[in-house]
């Protein structure tokens, strides 16, 4: 029977109890596929179905109840094998040799996001008062108006980016690592698009700094998301077959982790 | 770990579609081309997501680039009634008010021609241009 596959976890990891519905219909539990050091949650299907939005809000949901009991990092959405040998040996085999050591490095580390955003409105009248700008009627001539709207403009990124600034230095030192995920910062973007790694026992110290940050800052409207899995923190692999079309194919030769399926010589993990 | 069942300030998963298929399609594991395990029934959500996604940014970019050409500069002056009051009591008045009343002109062609009448126009013509700007400009704003 078809298994959907949903991410890669340790093979000590717990399974999910109670084991939540996997996708397809009718939906099974979603359980783990075995293999060396690594396992594969999984839910068999008779009919996968149509993978939509919601179903792929329900995948995202299976990684999160998989986090909560340990590290996991998600298959694409959409993974389907014929039945769990398949599983091994073309999802688990691959991924040996590197797996388990990045998933150790996020063992206990959950990811959490913050987009930041403020209405045009709200900025626009707190950059406008007092700046040479506001000393001068808008011109007429379109390319002045032009320049005039672009002088705004750099005002409000000067806020944007001072306000990143500041919401940073008040999170960063809370957080192991920490990157920006999404554009922002420029006059059509968001303030800030970050995301946070940190261990799951300080999530609340970080929800609390949150909190007073939107206190603080009722102009701010602050979408906060978590726990993810640690995606933004983590190297990603692409199993491909890349190396099994040998080096005559030097087009798939260049993939970036040169492993082939099972049986073939495997390159290892060709990153420092 | 048990924060799920906390009230907090959080939310469990991102609102917007976007910021899901990060999670479960950009930042997913591929299994590239293998012979059995494969992407199956996804591939029309993945290029139909991606098309929108990428649709909707741009054209909100667009839209926002016209709107700042065209919104910017009243903005500003609905933004500071106080500041117009200023200047337009100085000594720049005269040329302020000129300047403004081009801009005022500006502003009711958009006001008429989202009411489909000018009857608040009309009414404002008897007020002082530089004085009439602004509050012309936050009430056709409001409609």
């Amino acid at each position: 029977m078809p298994v959907i596959v949903y991410g890669v976890t340790r093979a000590g990891h717990p399974a999910p109890e109670p084991a939540p519905p996997g996708l397809g219909h009718p939906p099974e539990p979603v359980h783990l596929v075995r293999f060396g050091p690594l396992s594969a949650a999984v839910s068999c299907t008779a009919d996968v179905g149509v993978l939509g939005d919601q179903e792929a809000v329900h995948h995202l949901d299976i990684l999160q109840r998989l986090l909560a009991r340990g590290p996991v990092l998600p298959l694409r959405f959409g993974t389907v094998a014929p039945d769990e040998d398949a599983v091994r040996e073309e999802v688990l085999a691959p991924l040996v040799e590197v797996m388990p050591e990045r998933l150790d490095a996020v063992d206990g580390l959950v990811e959490l996001r913050l987009d930041v955003d403020e209405d045009e409105q709200s900025a626009l009248q707190a950059v406008l008062p007092g700046s040479p700008a506001a000393a001068y009627p808008p011109p007429d001539d379109l390319d002045e108006r032009i320049r005039f709207g672009q002088e705004i403009a750099e005002l409000v990124v000067q806020r944007r980016q001072r306000q990143a600034d500041e919401i940073l230095s008040e999170l960063q030192p809370l957080a192991r690592s920490d990157r920006p995920r999404r554009r922002h910062g420029g006059a059509e973007d968001p303030v800030l698009s970050w995301a946070f790694l940190l261990a799951a026992d300080d999530i609340e110290t970080f929800d609390a700094a949150v909190a007073r940050l939107r206190r603080a800052r009722p102009e701010l409207s602050i979408e906060y998301v978590g726990p993810l899995p640690a995606i933004d923190f983590i190297e990603i692999p692409t199993i491909t077959r890349a190396s099994a079309a040998g080096p005559a194919d030097s087009f798939a030769g260049t993939g970036r982790w040169g492993w082939g399926p099972e049986g073939d010589e495997r390159k290892g993990d060709d990153q420092p | 770990m048990t924060v799920a069942s906390r009230p907090i300030n959080r939310a469990p998963q991102p609102s917007s579609l976007a910021d899901v298929l990060d999670v479960v399609l950009d930042k997913g594991i591929v299994i590239d081309a293998y012979v059995r395990v494969a992407l199956v029934g996804i591939e029309i959500l993945t290029i139909d997501a991606r098309i929108v996604i990428a649709s909707v940014d741009t054209y909100l970019r667009f839209a926002e680039a016209v709107n700042r050409l065209d919104l910017q500069p009243r903005e500003q002056v609905a933004g500071l009634p106080g500041l117009m009051h200023e200047v337009t009591e100085g000594t720049a008045r005269h040329k302020t008010s000129g300047a403004l009343a081009g801009l005022k002109d500006t502003a009711e062609d958009v006001v008429d021609a989202l009411r489909g009448a000018p009857a608040e126009e009309r009414r404002g013509r008897d007020l002082p241009a530089g004085r009439e700007a602004p509050a012309e400009r936050r009430g056709g704003k409001k409609e």
